[in-house]
């Protein structure tokens, strides 16, 4: 129910966080379509600044700045924390009244953004616990990520004093902050996780392996075929059948 | 210039025409054309005698005699010889199977003075402004980005007619404006502050809870909104996933 987009460069060099918000219950058509006015602006927020990683002071920094994150997302969700679980009476759009329960079911952003959000590192999956090595191979059986227990083990690493191996599996891929959404109620901050389109999607998976295919296609000469079975998809609710074929749009 | 087909000796000036001559005639040639031909055999008894009198008037025939009555012919063949594959489409939830989730989306009451805003709505749809011509205007000034001061020299200066247009300043303007949307208190701004350990910063905010009232109340949204989950199968008895409201997670969560 909610979306984000990636940090924005207004004129003069500034710079603002918007944080917008829709509701699932319309067709994605129609609350797509900018004229529906479907997405509202929810908040927008500073960015903290870029940080190094080496300096004791900037770490520190790194730690308030993440925190402050953290209280500044809590505020904005608070309304949405006792009605997840009692719900609430709503007055709808056909004159009736219905009992409504708005739980932030979607976050739509980029890699960058989710992992900044979820408290992990950069080269992790927001997921599940796939180790860094293995991202891009066909590995399915790693554990869904457990927001919850990372943040019970988080401050018991921070008394011991130092970023111990002992449990390497948990620790491993945590960044500083924390998961902002684990205390949202309702809420499972592992299946928030919603690749933005153009993005993660198109300009990263998609045409990232539709080059790679093509050069395969272009070496076995079947590129002909390939176009003729693009074409050939059938039709599917809410997918627009091709009527050219790839390489003769992009 | 007249576009030709590929398959036959027909001629189009008109796209639309040209497209049905391939949808109908040449359906059998590609399975892509096939399954859309689908849709338009629900209807092709209309379809039908639409050609039929189509063919007379509209675009450059090359050969209107017996290669005239092809077309039908294969459009026959297609509708009765039809493949076992239909393809459900997500606009059309009649098609195919649907299991609702039991007790979601019940109404429990209806909203104060709903019916009373909905038939105003209908007997004066310009309201609050007093004319279409007032309202018409009025969005051409905030579409065409007219600053408040011109607008104010534009009923100073006699240009417009008060009268009929129903203000006569950008301050009666903003009125009205205020009330073309009543909920909008519902979005209201809060600021917080920042503390980073250096600076403090402000930051902007608003209800979530508010947004999700606004939006769910809007009338334009009335015949979009899905108030509950629910499974949807095509005809082969196959889940389809498509909208939110077809997924599982809402139906996870339901209460």
């Amino acid at each position: 129910m909610s979306d984000q987009t990636n940090l924005t460069n207004f004129s003069g060099d500034k710079k603002a966080w918007p944080v917008y918000i829709t509701i699932g219950n319309l067709p994605s058509a129609r609350r797509n379509s900018p004229g529906s006015m479907a997405v509202l602006l929810l908040a927008l927020l500073p960015i903290p600044p870029k940080l190094s990683k080496s300096s004791k002071a900037d770490q520190r920094q790194r730690k308030i700045n993440a925190d402050t994150l953290q209280d500044v997302f809590e505020l904005i969700f608070a309304p949405l924390q006792d009605v997840a679980h009692t719900g609430i009476a709503i007055d709808c759009a056909d004159g009736k009244v219905r009992q409504c329960f708005p739980i932030l079911s979607a976050w739509i952003a980029d890699h960058m953004e989710n992992v900044a959000l979820h408290g992990l590192k950069t080269n992790a999956c927001p997921k599940c616990e796939v180790p860094t090595h293995e991202l891009g191979t066909n590995a399915r059986s790693h554990r869904t990520r457990d927001y919850a227990r990372y943040q019970r083990y988080k401050p018991e690493n921070q008394n011991s004093g130092s970023e111990s191996d002992d449990d390497h599996i948990m620790c491993d891929n945590l960044g500083i902050g924390q998961n902002i959404f684990r205390r949202v109620d309702r809420v499972s901050a592992s299946d928030l996780y919603q690749p933005e389109m153009l993005h993660t999607i198109y300009l990263g998976l998609f045409k990232h392996m539709m080059d790679r295919i093509e050069g395969f296609q272009k070496k076995h000469r079947r590129l002909l075929a390939f176009d003729d079975v693009w074409k050939a998809l059938p039709p599917y609710p809410g997918f627009l059948v091709f009527k050219k074929a790839y390489r003769e749009v992009t | 210039m007249p576009s030709k087909c590929p398959f036959c000796r027909r001629k189009y000036t008109r796209s639309g025409a040209y497209e049905k001559h391939l949808r109908t005639a040449h359906a059998g040639l590609d399975i892509v054309l096939a399954s859309t031909v689908q849709y338009i055999n629900m209807e092709s008894s209309v379809s039908h005698n639409l050609e039929a009198s189509e063919r007379q008037d509209s675009d450059c025939e090359s050969d209107p005699g017996p290669a005239g009555s092809e077309p039908d012919e294969f459009c026959r063949d297609i509708a009765y010889g039809s493949d076992t594959e239909v393809f459900d489409d997500a606009t059309s939830p009649s098609a195919g199977k649907q299991i609702h989730y039991e007790g979601a989306g019940q109404v429990i009451g209806d909203v104060d003075g709903f019916e009373h805003e909905y038939s105003n709505l209908c007997d004066d749809p310009w309201a609050p402004f007093n004319s279409e011509q007032g309202f018409k205007l009025a969005s051409w000034f905030i579409e065409g980005k007219v600053s408040k001061s011109r607008i104010n020299q534009y009923f100073s200066s006699g240009l417009g007619d008060a009268e009929s247009v129903g203000y006569s300043s950008m301050h009666t303007l903003e009125n009205h404006l205020r009330l073309l949307d009543p909920y909008s208190q519902y979005l209201q701004w809060f600021e917080g502050q920042v503390e980073d350990g250096q600076r403090t910063l402000p930051f902007f905010y608003r209800n979530a809870l508010g947004c999700v009232r606004y939006l769910l109340r809007q009338i334009a949204y009335r015949d979009d909104l899905v108030y509950a989950p629910r499974h949807e199968y095509d005809s082969t008895g196959q889940r389809i996933y498509a909208e939110m409201h077809t997924a599982d997670w809402w139906w996870d969560v339901q209460v």
